[in-house]
């Protein structure tokens, strides 16, 4: 099984990762050579798109969280979108949705980033 | 060694993280000639992932290519997963290296958690040299 990878500008600083297929013992060093490569501590928001996923495993997971531990360090909001019940499920598993900022869909997602804005400019 | 048509159908890959692909392929056949729902055939693939990449990653010590057979035995309410290898003794229920620490999740652990979520039953025995670890999955139709 393969992975895909899409990396795309995100607003203010941020980028988002759009993961396709299966990520698993064999695709998870491709993810993390473009996280090793695309994200950084000036990054801010990391959206990992979720759409086409089809197979997450422990691998993949583990890649995921090294990502989520640099955005934690340099304060950069971590953001997970269009999980399909079955890789949400992997995530309910582990107990590790408490904590994360997870996102049924992009409508969700885009609230919730029009809502930091607001307050960021209340703040003003 | 793809004996799907059997009672237990069985495949035989090596010890090599790539044949997991024949693994899916040999579940994806058998879940169809049975009709396995999809989220026990979710269930299934995960766990199956999860050990398979435990016995290669952690039960050899040498370089040689070692087999690694898959069986499938179903009954009325339940179907059993066994893995048999040659490897050197190794329970990966009992793995001390890999215990899960919600703080640390990007250090792992996590495999063994995820096996033991998804299946009702886990069973490592060590016979005649042999490591045999059967998954059990209990199900209605």
């Amino acid at each position: 099984m393969s992975l895909n990878i899409t990396i795309t500008p995100e607003s203010d600083h941020g980028k988002r990762i759009s993961i396709a297929g299966s990520l698993d013992s064999n695709t998870a060093p491709q993810l993390q050579q473009s996280i090793d490569a695309e994200i950084n501590e000036s990054v801010d928001p990391t959206v990992i798109d979720f759409k086409d996923l089809d197979f997450l495993s422990s691998a993949g997971l583990r890649v995921i969280f090294k990502t989520k531990k640099i955005m934690d360090n340099s304060g950069g909001r971590f953001l997970l979108v269009n999980l399909q019940p079955q890789i949400k499920k992997v995530f309910e598993i582990i107990k590790a949705l408490d904590g994360m900022q997870v996102f049924k869909d992009q409508d969700e997602m885009d609230d919730y980033l029009a809502a930091m804005q607001n307050k960021v400019k209340e703040g003003e | 060694m793809n004996n799907a048509s059997e009672d237990n159908p069985s495949i035989t890959v090596s010890n090599n993280l790539l044949d997991i692909d024949k693994l899916f392929a040999f579940l994806d056949q058998w879940a169809n000639s049975i009709g396995l729902a999809k989220d026990i055939y979710n269930d299934l693939k995960l766990a199956i992932d999860e050990t398979f990449v435990n016995i290669v990653s952690y039960a050899f010590d040498d370089e040689s290519s070692h087999a690694i057979t898959m069986k499938f035995h179903q009954s009325e309410h339940r179907i059993d997963i066994t893995f048999i290898d040659n490897g050197i003794a190794f329970d990966p229920l009992n793995d001390s290296n890999k215990t899960m620490d919600p703080d640390n999740l990007d250090k792992g652990g996590m495999g063994i958690h995820i096996i033991r979520s998804l299946t009702d039953e886990q069973h490592y025995e060590r016979i005649e040299q042999r490591n045999v670890f059967t998954l059990t999955k209990h199900y209605t139709r």
